[in-house]
């Protein structure tokens, strides 16, 4: 087919565009999560052979004080043993506690989970090599901190190169009563 | 009282096997929590003591801030 060359001015981005076809080389927005009614987790199914998660999550919060936490999943199940290697460190105002951690990927600092505070930030994880990811994130707080917190680390899906799912929930088994999460996928 | 789960948007209540799961992912938590609670406490510890002994020696609270930190 003759190549079509569209001015910017032709086209009216407020429109719907459907796609039928196959759109590559972009991230995909996959979903965006809504926390409207408590829940113990929010789970997001990962499309087969992505190798870049990236997830935005906005005024996250908790109806107990706890630790927000991520874990992913194989086709084995959720990874809850020691799978994780990761270190947590706080920039800002006053001191919140830096620490380490192995069954779970953290979200904020300890600290940052208390129920009259929420907050944002953004978390990617990226394949080395399919068996071992990379990940690293920030978040900031709303309320009750000044400052950013800042997450770094490695996972390791031992037998398995594709991350199934991925799911946020309270570490000490608090609910999740607000928020929000946009999953992108390449 | 019941729990739920987001998943891909939808809510669902968890079954008994993903209840008794989370529980006990939550026990684990908190018993290492409690664990990295007790080692800062420790660190603290031997921090403020050495803080002393070294003020004791002369050192001002400036060289104290640069030597021991915090």
């Amino acid at each position: 087919m003759a190549l079509s060359k569209i001015q910017a001015e032709s086209i009216n981005l407020a429109d719907t565009f459907a796609f039928t076809g196959t759109v590559t080389g972009l991230a995909t927005l996959s979903s965006v999560q809504t926390v409207s009614s408590a829940v113990a987790s929010i789970d997001t199914t990962v499309p087969s052979g992505t190798t870049i998660i990236t997830m935005v999550f906005r005024d996250l919060s908790l109806a107990s004080s706890d630790e927000i936490v991520m874990q992913v999943a194989t086709s084995g199940g959720v990874l809850t043993g020691n799978d994780y290697i990761g270190h947590s460190t706080f920039v800002g105002t006053g001191s919140y506690n830096a620490s380490s951690f192995t069954t779970y990927i953290k979200l904020g600092v300890s600290g940052f989970s208390a129920t009259n505070n929420s907050f944002s930030g953004i978390m990617q994880l990226r394949s080395l090599n399919g068996q071992y990811w990379s990940y690293s994130g920030q978040a900031s707080s709303i309320a009750a901190y000044i400052g950013v917190g800042s997450n770094a680390g490695r996972v390791n899906l031992g037998s398995n190169t594709d991350i199934t799912s991925i799911r946020i929930k309270g570490a000490g088994g608090s609910n999740i009563d607000a928020g929000s999460f946009k999953f992108y996928f390449e | 009282m019941a729990k739920y789960k987001l998943l891909d948007g939808k809510r669902i209540k968890l079954t008994a096997k993903e209840e008794k799961l989370l529980e006990s992912e939550a026990k684990e938590f908190k018993k290492q929590s409690d664990a990295q609670k007790k080692a800062e406490d420790k660190i603290k510890k031997i921090k403020d003591s050495a803080k002393t002994k070294l003020k004791e020696l002369g050192l001002s609270d400036d060289e104290l801030k640069i030597v021991v930190g915090e």
